[in-house]
């Protein structure tokens, strides 16, 4: 039995501020559902508590880090470019507190 | 009997060239969107890159505070929707964070306290709003600085120990070069947790979120412990309720934000876009190498080992660079509290009252050891070694050129002989009117030798070869 559920779909989609419809609702618990057969699957290893969790896909570790001197920065126009509302330096929308 | 206890969330914008991860630089400025990259907007493209001056430096934060350092390093997405993350997301740190499980001991009024680290972490301040009639103006400058959240143990039980740890991990990180830590500009910005209890077992905890100054922390926690036992001690019934709460300015109260029920859920997951980093071990040992002795480590030798007052040291440790000044005076000799004197009177008053950086004078530490020797030796008088200090510092010349030999005081036991014999000789009737009882005219002797040296000439030997002489 699949703990997702329509409802629980909605609620999810609902925090994250995006509307389903029934169709696309249907379509997520389908991929679920998918998901959790392929999960059932990987429990059924045996001592599969034993083995740690991976928190990235690829065992990457010697990473080449970014110097502090690196900089590249955008033109303040193109920083506004994109926004509909604006003033000479600032980027205006309505107001996002209440008093 | 309720007791308050006290965990604080505090907040500290690093220093650095560019910004966590991205490239735009880290850097206050009073134009906005001046310094944005491409991924502190949100535009795609780009995958954010960690800085390495930036891990380095919560490295050696958490290496300060006593933590365990993990293994890897990797970051995780804190997700909200809000216009100061255009990403929907913060990057942040909440599965493996740079420190846990640490502590550290800070000075507290005339003794020490030992203050319980949960963890510190390390992730990006989002943009500043500003929010005017209907509008709400967003700046990306501050999109992308790196942030450090230290996250304290409940171990406080008063207004005056949470101060005193803010104070001093201030100072810290000024010692360290970790961060200006300057409250004017936002840098610092605390969560305060406060709940009240009469048993052992800890109260409903009360979160007051964004409190931006010491003294509003102060307010906060005064504001709250009232408010929490008025409900408690109403004979209502009534409870404390787990929420988050704003601190208001204008009706100096706070402000219900949240319950507990409405709790935002952030949905964490780990940050696919930056691989996890191993920290290797000699790597950590380094940093912890290099970290400076701080404060804490200074205060107690000021005071143990060269006798200072406690307000003394602390005045000497409110900069590193005066702490540094005054350590390397004494490596140099000079007897801690003669250069605690100068370096606090002389050279700080003149620093305040000019608004400059002792890092910046040409009176360097042994400068002032080439003064303070001359005035050992009789050279020259303590008024003429603060006069040359002085005008080295005004001028920003060294104390010597103000030392020249026709200023310097005269010691010299034979010059004074002769200059002594000679004004005797001149003033025939005050000698005899001396030997016949006015003994007072000695201080008209003496002042004669001073006209005659333009006052250069030491008083103390002055007066001990006028009364041989007027004794002979």
């Amino acid at each position: 039995m699949s703990c997702f559920t329509k409802e629980l779909v909605s609620e999810l989609a609902s925090k994250l501020l995006i509307g389903l419809s029934e169709e696309e609702n249907k379509m997520v618990l389908d991929e679920f559902e998918e998901i959790e057969r392929n999960m059932d699957k990987i429990n059924a290893i045996a001592d599969i508590a034993s083995v740690e969790a991976m928190t990235h896909p690829f065992p990457l570790e010697d990473i080449i880090l970014r110097n502090d001197d690196d900089v590249e920065e955008l033109a303040q126009e193109d920083v506004l470019k994109n926004a509909s509302h604006k003033n000479l330096t600032t980027i205006i929308v309505p107001k996002v507190v209440k008093e | 009997m309720y007791i308050p206890t006290i965990g604080i969330e505090m907040h500290c914008e690093m220093k650095s060239f560019s910004k966590v991860f991205s490239k735009a630089r880290n850097t206050y400025s009073e134009e906005a969107n001046i310094h944005v990259a491409v991924n502190d907007i949100a535009l795609p493209g780009i995958l954010p890159t960690l800085n390495k001056e930036v891990l380095r430096k919560s490295i050696m934060v958490a290496s300060i505070l006593n933590c365990e350092i993990p293994e890897y390093f990797f970051f995780d997405r804190k997700n909200y929707y809000y216009p100061d993350l255009p990403k929907g997301y913060q990057i942040t740190q909440t599965h493996s964070p740079v420190g846990v499980n640490g502590h550290i001991t800070i000075p507290y009024q005339d003794e020490e306290l030992d203050v319980l680290i949960h963890d510190i972490h390390l992730e990006e301040d989002t943009a500043q709003l500003e929010h005017i009639k209907d509008s709400t103006y967003i700046n990306y400058n501050r999109a992308g600085v790196p942030l450090l959240e230290l996250v304290t143990g409940p171990c406080f039980h008063t207004k005056d120990e949470v101060v005193a740890f803010i104070e001093y991990i201030r100072r810290v990180y000024q010692y360290a070069d970790i961060s200006d830590a300057d409250v004017t500009k936002g840098q610092i910005r605390c969560d305060v947790n406060i709940s009240l209890s009469d048993s052992d077992n800890l109260g409903t905890r009360v979160e007051v979120k964004n409190v931006n100054s010491i003294s509003n922390v102060v307010a906060v926690i005064d504001y709250e412990i009232k408010r929490q036992l008025d409900l408690l001690e109403s004979g209502r019934g009534e409870k404390i309720e787990q929420e988050s709460r704003r601190w208001d300015e204008e009706s100096c109260t706070t402000k219900r934000m949240r319950s507990k029920e409405d709790a935002i859920d952030y949905r964490y997951f780990v940050e696919p876009n930056i691989p996890k980093i191993k920290i290797d071990p000699q790597y950590v040992l380094e940093i912890k190498k290099s970290i400076p002795v701080l404060p804490l480590e200074r205060l107690r030798t000021y005071l143990n080992d060269y006798g200072l007052t406690r307000v003394d040291a602390n005045t000497l440790l409110k900069e590193k660079a005066i702490s540094d000044y005054f350590n390397q005076c004494v490596t140099l000799g000079i007897e801690p509290k003669i250069a605690m004197n100068w370096i606090t009177v002389t050279i700080m008053g003149f620093l305040n009252k000019e608004g400059k950086n002792i890092s910046n004078i040409s009176l360097l530490p042994e400068d002032l050891k080439y003064v303070i020797d001359k005035i050992k030796d009789g050279s020259i008088s303590s008024k003429q070694a603060k006069e040359a200090v002085l005008a080295s510092l005004e001028q920003n010349k060294k104390p010597q050129e103000f030392m020249k030999e026709e200023n310097t005081q005269i010691s010299d036991e034979a010059k004074l002989t002769e200059i002594i014999e000679s004004i005797l000789e001149k003033n025939t009737s005050q000698v005899e009117a001396y030997h016949s009882g006015k003994t007072n005219l000695f201080q008209f002797f003496v002042g004669q030798v001073m006209k005659e040296t333009k006052g250069l000439a030491n008083p103390v030997k002055t007066r001990e070869i006028l009364e041989k002489k007027l004794q002979s």
